[in-house]
């Protein structure tokens, strides 16, 4: 009794705070295995107390809210606060990367402790990344159009959020429209957008299948990134045999979210394609255009930071460069 | 312990009168500071009033309410009963009658039930007196159909509903119809229950020639314009609910500007009286966040789902049982004070049981309608109270037989959801 | 009605001032909603700048400008049900307590939103969507607001705590706010 009494007095309790609704599968592939794997690896003196769906704020407010304490760990998704991490929304350029694996591996190379935007911004900003998850290459997708060629964009109204997708919206020819996701079924349906950048997954978590008629497959409009996050200061707070296993995670974490993520976006093709859904490879002239047509949008992105003095280019490189690299 | 300390706090300061949005703030905050000290409450301070604002689905809010204030300006609803009356006046009860389809045809143009209630004082129970109606059911038919501005679209209380527990703005407007439909029917049903009962209070009127009553439908034309712009764009997804909400008003600005009404003073007033309204309802939002936020921390919401569906009780009870605590919340609070306090906490264990969330948020807002009228808080009676300079407790009992008509369209409602639900599941097509 | 009411003093002209920026951003939302909807339809030509300007500036100062006015004309909705059964005493005491809490946060909201804007203005932070947004506009609205609410909130205070010693004022003043708002 005296022994579980000590056990207790050490054990750690900390919270994780997210927006995701439950059973959202970043949380199933990446949020509770990273919990999981920490309890595990501690032996139990790290426990976690979970929570989900905005309960602690919205996500935009997330950095600022693991910041000050109302949470210890938090879901920080650079593309919702541009302001404080602009440079961190690198790996939602239409770069060369077709699955989640090579986006994630590649980008955590720069987010992880130590790595390049992690001198540049997180550290500054106070916090320490944990583990990431870049999603799957967005696709194009055409409510009542079947994809004949890449042109079937020229002056149509597309869903997109973001900085990067709306930039390459505009470089498809098209009007983008931001829409929030859970209105998108309406938009759809309506035809208040005649098209969309979309993953896979998306089209079936909110069940969209009946309102889509065709799809690209294999290309890069974009992505999105998600990081979990904790305060230095927090941080520093831990003692070093939970620092050392919330280390070693990392990388079993990224890679367990980003291939369930990669063999869900295969399923959830398949799923899609058997509801009639039109998935449509371009022809290689068509997917030569295409990158021509995107090919300006991670410059001009570069170009508007370091006008700004921040270092946009030298961040496009370096998330280049461990693209090229294909860490293992 | 936390806990309990917070919600002592609350219900002390909701007591002593302070606005319901200091007292969640100020007992929110003493929570956060027990939880996580300065660092969490300044954290929430810093983050919360910002984001409240910052969203650009809120302007439905401020949009309705312009619509509202624009719509009395332009008149039109003044002249929503006299066309109502020329077509049902000559039957026994029946201008009692047109006030319901005036309140109806003004609650589908203007989300604002104390506006509905203020326009139809003014008009309707000089009306209904001057005919030798009973003032008790004079009184009482324009406190209870002012309050179906707040169901038929457009709807203010829905729109907050929508916000605050995440559910679809368009279905939850265009769900709104059907159930406004039926409690007009059952006001005009009690009506003739009241008439039946006691012929004297209600004598009929004089007949009007089917010329006359066909020129009194020349108000109708704007008023379906109005509602075509609103509800039927969202019906039709031409527009999103938060596009439609500034139609609205864009189309209430026109109306009032071809009324010749329409002074830059006049214009000015609308704007801050909407301004005012707004800042109440968001005020009252974003301090709702913060002891949200503390009452999260304690987990006393996910504890309440996990123990009410532990229970085993049937979950009809557990519905009827939160039904029940809105009516008597009606009694002393404000409706919007109520939906957004209660929602963050009631609607997860309804959900969790199994129920629509639309189904629950149309519910949730009848039974608000009825707390509009219920003593001793009853906003709607208030009104027509000071309006027509008739005693407050002679408004209460007129209106207390619709109270409980109310209550079993309630019961019906809660027993039948398709009713609420079949229009919205055919929006989609 | 209560809309009606005179500024009679210093904070009540600055809030009046303050609402009638609040107005016109209400009613420039509306036109920009209107234009972004004719035009999305007619030229196929949204405006990309709408959602932006709306959500981070002007819904922003629509609420923060007219939230001390809402307070002065009694706008902030409260239970007043009860307040005639409670000794004055105790009411005075109570209501000068909340309110004093209520201008301590409310302060604590302004200050804490002038470094947030401070911060955001030397580190020259941007929202970027398709135009570039400078966040620490956004922040003007939200110190104003609070901090002109902060000190109605303490002028209340005072007069509650006048009000615990003056018993010829005590019920005459009604502070509470009134139920005519139009909702
Ligand atoms: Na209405
Ligand atoms: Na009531």
């Amino acid at each position: 009794l005296a022994a579980a009494g000590a056990a207790r007095a050490e054990e750690i309790t900390l919270r994780v705070a997210d927006s995701f609704p439950a059973g959202h599968y970043v949380v199933e592939h990446g949020t509770k295995p990273w919990m999981e794997e920490i309890t595990r690896a501690t032996n139990g003196k790290v426990q976690f107390k979970y929570y989900p769906a905005e309960q602690l704020g919205k996500s935009k407010d997330m950095l600022k809210l693991t910041q000050s304490g109302v949470t210890d760990i938090g879901y920080v998704a650079p593309a919702f606060v541009t302001d404080k991490l602009p440079l961190s929304t690198v790996a939602e350029l239409p770069e060369s990367f077709s699955t989640s694996c090579e986006g994630t591996l590649a980008y955590w190379q720069l987010v992880k402790p130590g790595g390049f935007l992690d001198q540049k911004e997180i550290s500054p900003a106070g916090m320490r990344a944990l583990w990431t998850l870049v999603l799957p290459p967005y696709q194009l997708y055409m409510a009542r159009e079947p994809i004949t060629s890449i042109n079937v964009t020229q002056g149509k109204k597309l869903r997109t959020t973001g900085a990067a997708k709306e930039l390459t919206v505009r470089k498809l020819g098209a009007v983008p429209v931001q829409i929030p996701t859970p209105d998108v079924m309406e938009a759809l349906s309506r035809g208040t957008v005649d098209g969309m950048l979309f993953p896979h997954s998306s089209i079936t978590s909110y069940d969209l299948t009946r309102y889509v008629k065709s799809a690209t497959v294999g290309e890069n409009l974009g992505s999105f990134v998600i990081t979990y996050m904790i305060s230095k200061r927090k941080w520093d707070a831990l003692p070093d045999d939970v620092k050392a296993a919330i280390d070693q995670a990392a990388d079993k974490i990224n890679r367990n979210a980003c291939s369930k993520t990669d063999q869900d976006d295969s399923r959830d093709m398949e799923r899609i394609k058997a509801t009639g859904v039109e998935f449509v490879t371009l022809s290689a002239a068509d997917k030569a255009k295409l990158r021509e047509d995107v090919a300006g949008v991670s410059t001009e992105w570069a170009a508007n930071l370091d006008k700004r003095r921040l270092p946009g280019t030298q961040t496009l490189e370096a998330f280049r460069k461990a693209l090229e690299q294909k860490p293992q | 312990m936390v806990a309990i300390t917070g919600l002592s706090a609350l219900f002390i300061l909701l007591v002593l009168g302070l606005p319901v949005a200091f007292a969640m703030a100020i007992s929110g905050s003493i929570g956060l500071l027990m939880v996580g000290g300065m660092p969490m409450l300044s954290g929430i301070l810093e983050t919360v009033p910002f984001s409240t604002a910052n969203s650009y689905e809120m302007i439905t809010i401020p949009m309705f309410l312009l619509m509202a204030e624009l719509v009395i300006v332009s008149g039109v609803a003044d002249d929503l009963f006299t066309a109502a009356s020329k077509w049902v006046g000559r039957v026994p009860g029946g201008l009692a009658m047109a006030t319901a389809v005036a309140g109806a045809g003004f609650g589908a143009i203007s989300g604002s039930s104390t506006a509905a209630a203020a326009t139809l004082s003014s008009t309707s129970i000089p009306a209904m007196l001057r005919q030798g109606y009973d003032p008790k059911l004079a009184g009482g038919v324009v406190a209870i159909s002012g309050t179906l501005a707040m169901m038929i679209p457009p709807s203010i209380a829905l729109v907050v509903f929508g916000i605050i527990g995440d559910v679809s703005i368009g279905a939850l407007l265009i769900g709104g119809i059907i159930p406004g439909l039926l409690v007009t029917l059952t006001i005009i049903l009690t009506v003739l229950a009241l008439v039946t009962l006691d012929p004297s209070s209600a004598p009929a009127g004089r007949a009007y020639s089917m010329r006359e009553k066909l020129a009194s439908l020349k108000v109708s034309g704007p008023m379906i314009v109005l509602f075509a712009a609103v509800t039927g764009t969202i019906y039709l997804g031409i527009a999103t609910p938060t596009e439609a909400a500034a139609i609205g008003a864009f189309g209430a600005l026109v109306l009032a500007f071809f009324s010749g009404k329409l002074t830059l003073k006049a214009l000015t007033r609308s704007l801050v009286r909407a301004g005012h309204a707004t800042a109440m309802i968001l005020m009252i939002i974003l301090c709702a966040h913060i002891f949200g936020t503390f009452f999260t921390l304690t987990q006393i919401t996910q504890d309440l789902v996990h123990w009410v569906g532990e229970l085993q009780v049937s979950r009809w009870v557990i519905i009827a049982l939160i039904l029940f605590g809105y009516i008597i919340l009606g009694c002393f609070m404000d409706q919007f004070a109520i939906l957004i306090l209660t929602v963050p906490v009631v609607l997860p264990v309804v959900v969790s049981l199994g129920f629509d969330p639309i189904w629950f948020g149309i519910l949730a807002v009848v039974t608000a309608e009825v707390g509009m009228v219920t003593p001793p808080m009853g906003l709607n009676v208030f009104v027509v109270s000071r309006y027509t300079g008739r005693p407050l407790g002679e408004v209460f009992a007129g209106v207390m037989p619709h109270v409980v008509s109310h209550l079993i369209l309630i019961a019906i409602l809660t027993a039948f959801p398709s009713i609420i639900l079949w229009l919205p599941s055919h929006m989609n097509y | 009605m209560v809309h009606d009411k005179e500024p009679r003093n210093i904070l009540d002209r600055i809030d009046r001032a303050l609402v009638l920026f609040s107005a016109a951003c209400m009613f420039i939302i509306m036109l920009i909603v209107i234009a972004d909807v004719l035009l999305r339809y007619a030229l196929h030509m949204p405006l990309a700048w709408s959602y932006d300007v709306i959500s981070l500036y002007l819904m922003v100062g629509m609420f923060f400008f007219a939230i001390s006015d809402t307070l002065r004309v009694g706008g902030h909705v409260g239970i007043d049900v009860f307040q005639p059964y409670l000794p004055s005493t105790v009411r005075h005491v109570g209501e000068a307590i909340g309110y004093l809490a209520a201008a301590f946060l409310t302060g604590m909201m302004a200050q804490l939103a002038f470094f947030r804007g401070l911060s955001a203005w030397q580190n020259e932070e941007m929202l970027s969507g398709a135009y570039l947004w400078p966040t620490w506009i956004a922040q003007v609205p939200v110190v104003v607001g609070t901090a002109m609410i902060a000190l109605r909130c303490l002028l209340l205070a005072a007069t509650h705590v006048r009000d615990i010693f003056d018993k010829s004022r005590a019920d005459a003043d009604m502070t509470t706010p009134s139920l005519e708002e139009p909702i």
